[in-house]
């Protein structure tokens, strides 16, 4: 299948093992490790072919997907799983399920202790790759937060969602944090009880846009690289496109059997690549809501990752065009100013002395004679 | 007059009669005639049919029937050998998961029996008997899950597994207690039985049979000769108890069934973590349900 030949996919499963396509068709290869521990975070490094897997047990491994091999294992502070994986300029960021935020530079250690209420922990944690050293974090009773890593310091912190008709505080237990290419202060998050919430922190603390469905338990969330789409996975298993601009559901999908676990989409082309509870890989198509490709691969499934493949002549025939229609249109806009500014000056000009003058200065003289 | 007609045709494309030869590809076909049906004896008539009946068969054996289950859909889950080479993720997974510690034998099972809020009779009496059957169970109801009920049946059955086992919630069908089979329950010893888990071929269908085994004991009393079997067909587990006896010569067994009988079917099995359902029917049966040949355990 000629999907195959378009991006490189890497899933985690539940028993620790990395897997992952190679040349041909349904040749899938796998990569295992000592620790059989569960794949909680799986994200690709500052370097292209540096893979950063997070486990259950709370150990983080790197692995080269060029020589196919672990090269070395963080040692991290604090307790529980690891809840995520970012990468910012020289650094990553690792958060753990108790509440503390390691920082690796290559050489030293450093965490920062995000301070949980008793019952709060971490489960989601999110660089932002449009902002640098800006990180998203959440979980039980725990609201969506920002987070600068230079400075250790909060920079945003989200308002609770208020109390219902009954007067009870209305829970959110966020289980994703997505940033939107478009916005680089726009943050998006799932939650367990079905909410889809969009932050912009210069905005307000409160969500400026809600989606909410009772009855779904959200438990991925990815971005659609289309304006202000994103795509989230409930644990029923469907899967939806949501548009967050009007807070609706464009599309669902729903060729799974298991809950959706992680989900991964192609930045330029409608593909999307999901993984599910029930041990299959599938590749829909965004638009058409067309499943293109199906796999089974014998474990349950709870990361995934895209590379696109990037083959030297495509890809430079790619540049050029784009090169070619910016100029188009720097040239297109730069006519239409010109022309728009002229008409607009002269039209405001002639309005202005015809009409908006001569009542002022009758106003003026009719408050001087009063 | 056919003869006639035939020289006719030949003279008027001028084809001599020296011309024509027999075929000489494939052999010719007589009319079917049986072969017996001058013999007026009738005894003897009849044994030789059946001798060349009997020889026919031998040359051609008795094809097996189809059936829905032979012709099955295929399902790329279905393990026929555990211990194939392409199977070694499927090993690693069973090793590590959550029912691997039961069968490396490192606790006893025990098992609480519950049931929804104010159980009807036939509810209660279908706990009893489950207590009588599983070895090291209890049954316990709720001060003013987990058996369901309906209409004065159970209808429901939930499998949890503790502490973070996944969770199986069955359909119970066709209920019958020991008393509804004319049996008595004192015929059921308190030995542990054997459990007999059949034809779970997929990979759901695994851990859906792992689950089962696991709220019975791992080493069997086999002087009780009790056993309890459940037997997948269709993706209907049918329930069934059993005492066995053997023959004097020790070749043959016999059955007589004892305690109750009912059917499960699988409507969703989750995993502990947030509820997360790792295989769930509801909502999606049109496309699921695509074939009756297909079958998910």
């Amino acid at each position: 299948m000629d999907i195959y030949n378009k991006f490189n996919f890497y899933v985690g499963t539940s028993r620790g093992t990395l897997l992952f396509n190679g040349d041909k068709p349904n040749d899938i290869k796998s990569a295992k490790t000592q620790e059989a521990s569960e794949v909680t975070a799986l994200v690709f490094g500052k370097d292209e072919q540096e893979l950063l897997i997070g486990y259950e047990n709370g150990s983080v491994n790197v692995y080269n997907t060029a020589e196919n091999k672990y090269l070395k294992t963080l040692q991290l502070e604090g307790e529980g799983r690891v809840v995520g994986i970012g990468c910012t300029n020289d650094s990553v960021v690792i958060g753990r399920h108790d509440g503390i935020i390691n920082v690796w530079n290559g050489s030293d250690y450093d965490y920062i202790d995000i301070h949980l209420d008793e019952k709060g922990t971490l489960d989601a944690l999110e660089c932002n790759p449009y902002r640098q050293n800006i990180i998203g974090t959440g979980g039980e009773i725990n609201d969506l937060k920002l987070w600068d890593i230079e400075t250790h310091k909060c920079v945003f912190k989200a308002k609770s969602l208020g109390h219902d008709m009954l007067n009870l505080p209305i829970p959110t237990s966020l289980r994703g944090i997505v940033f939107f290419p478009g916005d680089s202060h726009l943050s998006g998050c799932a939650t367990k009880e079905g909410h889809v919430l969009l932050y912009d922190d210069r905005a307000q603390r409160r969500p400026i846009v809600k989606f909410f469905e009772k009855k779904a338990s959200y438990s991925a969330i990815s971005c659609a690289y289309r304006e202000r789409q994103c795509l989230v996975g409930t644990t029923r298993g469907y899967m939806q496109v949501l548009d967050l601009k009007v807070g609706k559901c464009l599309r669902t999908f729903t060729s799974f059997t298991g809950s959706i676990t992680s989900i991964a989409c192609d930045p330029v082309e409608p593909y999307v690549v999901s993984t599910s509870l029930d041990r299959h890989l599938r590749i829909h198509n965004l638009e058409t809501k067309e499943l293109l490709h199906k796999v089974y691969l014998k474990q349950n499934l709870t990361k995934v990752v895209i590379k696109p493949v990037v083959k030297d002549e495509p890809a430079e025939e790619a540049v050029n065009e784009n090169e070619n229609i910016d100029e188009e249109y720097e040239e297109i806009f730069q006519n239409m100013q010109t022309v728009v500014s002229e008409k607009k000056l002269k039209k405001g000009k002639r309005k202005g002395e015809d009409v908006a003058d001569k009542p002022r200065k009758s106003k003026k003289k009719k408050a001087k004679e009063s | 007059m056919g003869r006639r007609t035939y020289n006719k045709r030949m003279e008027s494309e001028n084809i001599k009669p020296e011309d024509i030869k027999p075929s000489t590809s494939g052999s010719v076909l007589f009319p079917s005639e049986s072969k017996f049906s001058h013999i007026k004896n009738k005894q003897v008539r009849i044994q030789k049919f059946q001798k060349v009946k009997r020889e026919t068969k031998k040359e051609h054996p008795k094809r097996t029937p189809h059936t829905i289950e032979s012709l099955r859909e295929k399902d790329e889950t279905v393990i026929t050998d555990i211990n194939s080479e392409e199977n070694e993720l499927v090993r690693d997974d069973i090793e590590y998961d959550e029912l691997s510690s039961y069968y490396k034998q490192s606790y006893e099972p025990k098992v609480l029996i519950t049931y929804s809020d104010n159980p009807m009779k036939k509810t209660r009496i279908f706990g009893r008997e489950l207590t009588r059957i599983i070895p090291n169970s209890v049954s316990l109801y709720r001060n003013r899950s987990v058996i369901n009920e309906n209409r004065k049946e159970p209808d429901g059955l939930l499998l949890i597994h503790l502490p973070n086992g996944p969770t199986a919630h069955f359909k119970v069908s066709n209920v019958r207690i020991t008393t509804e089979l004319r049996k008595s329950h004192k015929e059921i010893t308190t030995h542990r039985p054997e459990v007999v888990l059949n034809n779970f071929s997929t990979r759901l269908g695994l851990t859906v049979g792992r689950m089962l085994g696991a709220i019975f004991h791992y080493d069997p009393e086999f002087v009780g000769q009790r056993a309890v079997t459940f037997h997948n067909q269709r993706d209907f587990i049918f329930f069934r108890h059993y005492r066995y006896g053997f023959d004097s010569d020790g070749k043959r067994a016999r059955l007589k069934e004892l305690g109750p009988r009912f059917t499960l079917k699988l409507r969703s099995l989750q995993k502990s973590k947030y509820g997360q359902y790792e295989w769930i029917m509801e909502g999606r049966r049109h496309t699921m349900e695509t074939s009756r040949r297909k079958f998910f355990l």
